[in-house]
């Protein structure tokens, strides 16, 4: 049975006809896409970026700061270390999985590249990124040791994240225009997220032993399903055939 | 996913440049027609219902999330198209057209082919057109005939013993 074989004859003066009392509607038709396609947009969405990086610093400020304090040994170092460096794929992980961000949309439609392509690109810059900052900070905790500065860091990075959290947000709300009830609502979600993260951070540092290692794995064990999902997410894009155009 | 021609078309809409519409139109007429003779096999209200198909689009597509598949997009309008013409519509002799359409075959094998097709019930054929003829996975299509896969999975099935049986039986 050789369906490819089968034949519908289209009559072209009939087509015509359709085609034609769909002019009108074309012409009717008003783009009320809430999105505008500019350079402010992906300015904006930067600061999100920003966040996440101030974030993921805190997280990395209160390792360290609990590594010096308790003059952890080599294996619990080790642990840290692992935990440190999965700490920053892993944001990168959750923000390329997440393909409602605006910024996504807005590159979407600015350039011809699909999702996967973009996934990718941003899951590279991100980790590239979040990794220098690692670096940087490894190499400045390192020089200085110093208590009161891991703690005005600590305490900097935190607000600021949370500064650049909320004005981004309320930015991108606006832009795409999603109403003062919604933004409200991504704004309170998104701060009673941050907030608890931070208290279940510091709830851990004052546990020991057993906990603080499966804590360590439940961290690694989630970045690797997310960097899974994304790659997933590449594959599919090299599926269809996006890296090659 | 949707290739470069369909996003570049559903760029040239959001910069406000309607051709793009025109673009998605002449690309996708055809199959979105032929699908619809599948489905409600009467070749005149197909033409009609193709209308329709794309002023749906054209009047919701602010909605449209442009990370869905275009062409399954206009499918799924095209299916949910075909299922208010038969609640409104009156259940009518389809033996002419299926006549027309068994006569324009290019060979006999098909002419069968398009015979037991036709015959098939409405729910079977669907499926069998969007798999077999679009090459739809079943996945695919339960996204669009809003059923699940495994539902997909076994009216292709039915659908396909039904035909293979139908088949052998013309061909003799």
């Amino acid at each position: 049975m050789k369906f490819e074989a089968l034949n519908i004859p289209i009559d072209p003066l009939q087509k015509q006809t359709t085609l034609d009392g769909l002019t009108s509607a074309i012409d009717q038709f008003q783009i009320t896409t809430s999105i505008k396609l500019d350079l402010v947009s992906v300015i904006l969405n930067q600061a999100r970026y920003l966040n996440h990086l101030t974030y993921g610093m805190y997280v990395l400020v209160l390792i360290i700061e609990s590594m010096i304090a308790t003059s952890a040994g080599k294996i619990e170092m080790m642990i840290y270390l692992g935990m440190a460096c999965t700490v920053f794929p892993l944001f990168a992980a959750i923000e390329c999985t997440d393909a409602k961000r605006v910024d996504l949309i807005v590159l979407h439609k600015t350039y011809p590249f699909d999702y996967g392509l973009l996934l990718s690109i941003r899951f590279l810059y991100l980790t590239l990124l979040n990794s220098v900052v690692l670096l940087i900070y490894i190499l400045m905790v390192n020089t200085m040791r110093h208590f009161i500065l891991i703690d005005a860091l600590s305490a900097i990075t935190l607000i600021f994240s949370m500064l650049t959290l909320s004005a981004s947000n309320l930015l991108i709300g606006l832009k795409i225009k999603n109403g003062p009830l919604s933004v409200l609502i991504s704004f309170m979600v998104n701060a009673i997220v941050q907030f608890s993260l931070i208290s279940l951070l510091t709830m851990i540092q004052t546990m020991h032993g057993m906990i603080q290692i499966l804590w360590c794995l439940g961290w690694i064990g989630l970045a690797i399903v997310c960097m899974g999902l994304t790659l997933f997410k590449i594959r599919r894009g090299i599926h269809h055939g996006y890296f090659s155009a | 996913m949707n290739d470069l021609k369909d996003i570049n078309a559903l760029k040239a809409i959001e910069n406000n440049d309607k051709d793009g519409f025109n673009q998605i139109i002449a690309r996708y007429y055809d199959d979105i027609y032929r699908f619809l003779v599948y489905k409600i096999r009467n070749t005149t209200d197909s033409y009609d219902l193709t209308q329709e198909t794309f002023f749906r689009f054209i009047r919701y597509f602010n909605g449209y999330d442009h990370r869905y598949p275009l062409k399954q997009y206009l499918f799924k309008i095209a299916v949910n198209v075909a299922n208010d013409y038969f609640s409104k519509s009156k259940p009518e002799d389809v033996g002419e057209t299926i006549e027309y359409l068994v006569s324009v075959q290019d060979s006999d094998a098909s002419s069968v082919l398009m015979k037991v097709l036709m015959d098939l019930p409405s729910d079977q054929r669907e499926v069998i057109v969007l798999n077999k003829i679009y090459g739809y996975t079943t996945k695919e299509i339960a996204t669009m005939i809003s059923t699940n896969q495994s539902t997909v999975k076994s009216r292709i099935k039915l659908g396909l013993d039904k035909l293979k049986h139908q088949y052998g039986k013309e061909k003799r």
